[in-house]
Parts: structure tokens; C-alpha cells; sequence
């Protein structure tokens, strides 16, 4: 747990009724995440702690400060409930504060709350959760990401990783899909403007992607922007022109239907894929249980639950039964 | 002698009081601070079972208590409760089993767990070395499942208490019906009583009944030591867009803060009506958030406290009760907790 302070918290785009955002926090001290993994943030309205004056001691939270304790609750409640996940986007080990950056976008209260924080406050995350995460199988060269909205992030911080850190990684297409153009998680400069020459004044989330190793397109399913259609179209075509290439490796996260896709188009190309799970989560580190999904395993069922907070939420797309609902 | 010594120990903790005042200005560590007025008694005898604070988890909550190590320091509990334990393992159901309503969490877990073989051979050494009381759930489908299940725990030594789950909403077969009969209540009860030598007995008791009391009385009879409640209320949420229930089985168990008055009033009546004449003490449980919750259910009547979905959302709640516990007692004079078990006032009109 830490108490995680705001260095960045802004809108990417500045119209659009539900807008994407992006902050930037730092906990104080060095941590290691990796792509896929996640922090949950607790985003219960502050009142309650505020009038209650605990003020936690910076990441020790065995010491506590008291004033003034109160003994009317009424003001106590905790709207939303649960803390709520978001996969990192980028958190590079930069020695000392390592900053860690997410996307987001508001859905209701919790998010809303997030986005009316302002730079220089605080808030408790848990993290990084997650026990597997994306990795670059051997001898594989080239790599494929399909994202939907908010599953973009833990994409993103995948793409910077393999390009800077992976060595033998000749190509990353990340295809990238979203109902409306102004419901791209992506930074205006991206999506508007095509070619990117002033890379330092963008985000550093955002900054490797003018590589030249790196590919971006873009589906919307009103055309706004880019390809009409979806993102595992973009897949589609890129495999067809590409044929029989098997140095690929696919990535994806999004929603349920196009993870489906994706896993069946790269079932068709005999390709790896890596899909990363979402479901409602009570703890995020496998004690309670709720966030089970079925997996094809080696007992005598041919499947058991698995935890997406504890055993994934990475998983390999041949393992999942794809076909619920 | 002793009046003069009664009066020192009033007065300390005023001067005490302004003095941590100030000093927590100068932002010196509240810990320091307590050091220089007379410790306050936290601990609380339950049973027989000595814990050094009233405070535990919730069960199904911490799992094995394995899980939350990395990141709270369980050993500062009271004591732990494990999830439930079935003599087979069970898979849980289906998913989606979460849905967070306003104020609350509807759970469809399912009692899933790795059986009663495993949870002695791999998770019970590993919870065993928290170094606090253990208490370990049990749940199964006939009262034979229920008795060989307690008999094998019962010869463990690093368990402090069994507890048996009577209440759970979210199973067929998953000891409810045994929960809200009093007469199949006391019968379980008696019968896993024959096999449960050595540990305590605590028997964890539904709302989701006409009058809780009576299956109070039953588990009482029956031989219960202890008695836990409440399990979570039966509820349902539907997606408006499909027009279906969430949860697979429909129903599921309402936990969170929307529930905590329904545990205080029926702590209230179970302390009043069946467990102080019985000396039977009371583990409370429902909704707890902050201290004052936890206090409710204390002057309400509950010996000790269980923490449950709190945990998901701060897993820090248990060192922030016991201190804001503790500044309580400290504001209104009182040198042991365990003083304000039960000593909520009888309300106006009685």
C-alpha cells in the first residue's frame, strides 16, 4: 500500500463527453511493475478521513498521527465501495521516485473523483498487483497488439518495454480500436496529426511510439478516425499481407468480444497469443476469490478457476474458453 | 489508598491528552505520545481464548491469510478466521460473483476452497505461524460432512477455534438450511459438539430469519462456546440492459457498510435476550468501516469484532480502529476496552 502523490492528472483530449485521461504518481520510493500488471486505487471520497484527521504517516502505515477524532459517523460512507484497478501504462525503474503513469477513463463516481484530483494530492494505491504478465516468447521477432479503449495502457508500456528493452525485436503494429474518435485513450497529437515531430512535449507514455520500429493505426467504428470498422480487422489485413510470417507474437487487451477475435484469428494463423483478463474484483491479490475465470487445465476436469488478480490477469488466449455467454 | 489511586489514573490522561495535542503538531509519531499515559487495556477474553486486541477477519475475507502478507501485518490482529473449509475441495460457482452495490458487495463465491486434505497438509502450517489465535470455518452438505471435517481439525493443535458456517447464502447445500431451523441448528450443533474436544465451538448465525434469537438459543443449546454474526443478507441485482440476474444462482450475500445496522440490532437482542445470561460471548460482524462501527457493535454486545469487506478497500482498517479504539477510550476514561462489551444504554422508550 502506499500513499501515491499526483504529479500529472489531465484530460488527453479536451472535448469529448467521456474523456480519456492521464496521471502520472509517485509513491516515494522505488518499485518494479511490468506490463499487464495493475494497482488498485482506493477512490472513496476523502471526507471521511479528512474529518476524521488520520493522517498517515508517509508509507508507514504501522504509525499514525491522531487529532480530534470524532465520534459522529454519519459522515462516514464510502462512495464507491471498492478501490478500483488500472493497469499501469508505464513505470520505468528510474533509481530513486519512479513515477508511475496510467490511463483512464471516467466511467462513474470513482473515476470522476480521479479526474477532479488535482496535482500535488494524494491517494492510497495497492500494487503492483498481478501475478503473470506479457512477455516475448523466444525466437519471436515481431509484435502484434490489439487494444480497445482502456485496455490500451498495459499495451503501450509493452511496446515501450520490448522496443527499449528487448533485444531482436524487429517490429511492433499496435492496432488500436474505440467507438469514436474522441474516445481514443490516445493523446490528440496521435490522433489528429499523423506524423509526430516534437516527441519531448508529449507524455512519456506516449514518446516511443514515433520509433521507427513502431506502427500505429487506428479503427473506430463510426470512421471517425481511421480504419471503420475494428481493430481485429486492422489484425486481419496486417496478417494477410503478411503471410505465414512466424516470428509474430499477439498481444491483446480490450473487451471481451474483440480478446475473442483476436484469439481465433491468431488460432487461424497458428500464432502465440497473450490475453489480458478483466473481472470485478473484491481484494486484487487472491483471498477473495471473486474474480475466478475458467481456464483449461490438466486435471481431470480439463478446467479449473483461476484468480485474474493472482493467476493472471495475463493469460495464454488458448487457455480461456473463449465462448461464454 | 485506592480512591487517591483512582483519581491519578482520571487525571493523567487529560494532561496527556493536551500534551499529544501539541506534539502531534510537531508531527512526532502518535506511538511516542501513548507511551506517556497509562497503556490502555485492549485486550479482550473470549471464551477462554486470550486476544490481545478485539479485532479479526471476517471469514472468506483473508483467505488463508497467506495472501495479505505482503501487504498488511496480520500478526497485529486479535485473531484470524480462515476462509470456509469443506471436506472436498470445491471449485466456487461460476463467475461473475462480485457485484458492488450502493454501500455494499453482493458476493457469489461459492465456498470455494482447496478441501479439508490440503488446508491441513499446505495452508494451515503457513497460518499457524502468524502467531495469533486461528479459528478455522467450517461448511459442508450433512451433518456427517460437518462432524468429519471439525473431528480432523479438532486434533490440530495450531487451531484456537472452529467455527461453524450455518449461514451461507450462496450454496445448495451450504449449511443454510441447518441455519435457519432452530431445531436442525441445534441438532448440527450438538451432534459436531460430540467431536470437538479440545477447541472451542463458535457457530456463525444468518439474518436472513424471522427472529435470530431463537437460532441463537438453539446453538446455545446445542453446546456453542461462541457466537458469530451476522453472515451476509440474501440479496439480487439484475443488468436492466439483458434483463438478468448478475449473479449466476441469482441470489448472493450483501456484505459492506449497508448492512452494519442490521449486525448491531441484532447483536443488541442475541447479547440481551440469549448470550449475556448464557456467559456465551459474541463475535460481531457486518459492515464495519471505522472505529465508531466497530465500537457500535462492542457497546452492542459483541466481545470481539470481524472485519470483512473493509478489508478489500483499506487493508489497513484493523490498525486504524484499534487506534481510533483506543483514543476512545482514552477521551471518555475507560482503562479496558473489554469494560464497554454490552454497555450500550436501553433505548428511551423501554
Amino acid at each position: 500500500m502506499f500513499r501515491a502523490t499526483i504529479v500529472e492528472n489531465f484530460p488527453l483530449r479536451r472535448h469529448g463527453l467521456q474523456g480519456n485521461y492521464l496521471i502520472q504518481v509517485q509513491i516515494g520510493q522505488d518499485v518494479i511493475c511490468r506490463p499487464g500488471q495493475f494497482f488498485k486505487f482506493d477512490l472513496t471520497e476523502q471526507l471521511d478521513k479528512e474529518k476524521l484527521k488520520i493522517v498517515e504517516a508517509k508509507n508507514d502505515h504501522s504509525v499514525l498521527q491522531i487529532k480530534n477524532l470524532s465520534s459522529s459517523n454519519d459522515f462516514m460512507t464510502r462512495q464507491p465501495l471498492l478501490a478500483r484497478p488500472y493497469s499501469v501504462g508505464l513505470c520505468e525503474n528510474t533509481g530513486k521516485q519512479t513515477p508511475i503513469t496510467f490511463l483512464y477513463k471516467i466511467l462513474g463516481p470513482g473515476s470522476k473523483r480521479l479526474s477532479d484530483l488535482n496535482v500535488g494530492q494524494t491517494l492510497t494505491i495497492l500494487g503492483p498487483l498481478g501475478g503473470n504478465s506479457f512477455y516475448l516468447p523466444k525466437k519471436k521477432k515481431c509484435a502484434l497488439m490489439v487494444a480497445g479503449g482502456v485496455g490500451l495502457p498495459p499495451l503501450l508500456f509493452l511496446s515501450r518495454q520490448l522496443l527499449l528493452l528487448s533485444e531482436g525485436i524487429s517490429s511492433v503494429h499496435l492496432f488500436v480500436g474505440a467507438n469514436t474518435s474522441d474516445k481514443l485513450p490516445l493523446h490528440a497529437d496521435f490522433a489528429i496529426g499523423k506524423n509526430i515531430k516534437n516527441v519531448k512535449g508529449l507524455p512519456a507514455i506516449f514518446q516511443h511510439l514515433a520509433d521507427p520500429r513502431m506502427t500505429i493505426q487506428i479503427s473506430t467504428d463510426d470512421g471517425s478516425e481511421g480504419h471503420r470498422g475494428l481493430a481485429t480487422e486492422l489484425l486481419e489485413q496486417y496478417l494477410k499481407k503478411n503471410d505465414g510470417e512466424q516470428e509474430s507474437v499477439i498481444y491483446t487487451c480490450g473487451p471481451w468480444r474483440m480478446m475473442a477475435r483476436t484469439a481465433a484469428i491468431a488460432g487461424e494463423h497458428h500464432l502465440p497469443c497473450q490475453v489480458s483478463l478483466e473481472e470485478m474484483m473484491g481484494c486484487g491479490i487472491g483471498a477473495c476469490q471473486g474474480c475466478a475465470t475458467k481456464i483449461k487445465s490438466g486435471n481431470a476436469k480439463g478446467w479449473e478457476y483461476k484468480l485474474v488478480c493472482r493467476d493472471g490477469p495475463v493469460f495464454d488466449a488458448n487457455d480461456v474458453y473463449w465462448d461464454k455467454e | 489508598m485506592s480512591s487517591q489511586k483512582v483519581k491519578k489514573n482520571v487525571t493523567e490522561p487529560v494532561i496527556a491528552r493536551s500534551a499529544a495535542t501539541k506534539q502531534s503538531r510537531s508531527s512526532v509519531p502518535y506511538i511516542k505520545v501513548s507511551s506517556i499515559i497509562p497503556n490502555i487495556d485492549l485486550s479482550v477474553n473470549l471464551a477462554g481464548i486470550k486476544m490481545k486486541n478485539p479485532i479479526l477477519t471476517a471469514s472468506g475475507i483473508c483467505g488463508y491469510g497467506l495472501e495479505y502478507l505482503p501487504y498488511v501485518d496480520l500478526t497485529k490482529l486479535g485473531a484470524f478466521t480462515t476462509k470456509s473449509i469443506t471436506l472436498e475441495p470445491r471449485d466456487g460457482n461460476p463467475p461473475p460473483r462480485l457485484v458492488e452495490t450502493r454501500a455494499g458487495l453482493l458476493n457469489s463465491i461459492g465456498l470455494a476452497n482447496v478441501g479439508l486434505e490440503k488446508f491441513i497438509k499446505e495452508k494451515l502450517p503457513q497460518t499457524a505461524r502468524l502467531k495469533i489465535p486461528i479459528f478455522v470455518n467450517v461448511a459442508g452438505k450433512t451433518i456427517e460432512e460437518y462432524k468429519a471435517v471439525a473431528e480432523q481439525l479438532d486434533a490440530q493443535p495450531s487451531i484456537a477455534a472452529l467455527e461453524l458456517n450455518i449461514s451461507c447464502p450462496n450454496v445448495a447445500c451450504g449449511g443454510l438450511e441447518f441455519g435457519v431451523e432452530p431445531k436442525q441448528a441445534e441438532k448440527l450443533v450438538s451432534e459436531v459438539r460430540k467431536v470437538v474436544k479440545k477447541h472451542k465451538l463458535i457457530v456463525k448465525l444468518t439474518p436472513n430469519v424471522t427472529d435470530i434469537t431463537e437460532l441463537a438459543r438453539a446453538a446455545v443449546a446445542g453446546g456453542a462456546d461462541i457466537l458469530s454474526l451476522i453472515n451476509t443478507l440474501r440479496g439480487m441485482a439484475i443488468d436492466v440492459e439483458t434483463r438478468r440476474p448478475i449473479l449466476p444462482r441469482g441470489v448472493g450475500g450483501l456484505s459492506g457498510p449497508a448492512i452494519k445496522p442490521v449486525a448491531v440490532y441484532c447483536v443488541w437482542r442475541v447479547y440481551n435476550e440469549v448470550a449475556k445470561a448464557n456467559g456465551i460471548p459474541i463475535i460481531g460482524i457486518g459492515g464495519i468501516q471505522f472505529w465508531p462501527d466497530a465500537l457500535e457493535l462492542i457497546l452492542a454486545g459483541a466481545t470481539a469484532i470481524a472485519l470483512g469487506t473493509v478489508m478489500y478497500v483499506n487493508p489497513n482498517a484493523p490498525v486504524e480502529i484499534l487506534a481510533g479504539l483506543e483514543d476512545y477510550c482514552r477521551r471518555h476514561k475507560v482503562n479496558r476496552l473489554a469494560d464497554l462489551i454490552g454497555m450500550a444504554e436501553s433505548p428511551r422508550a423501554v
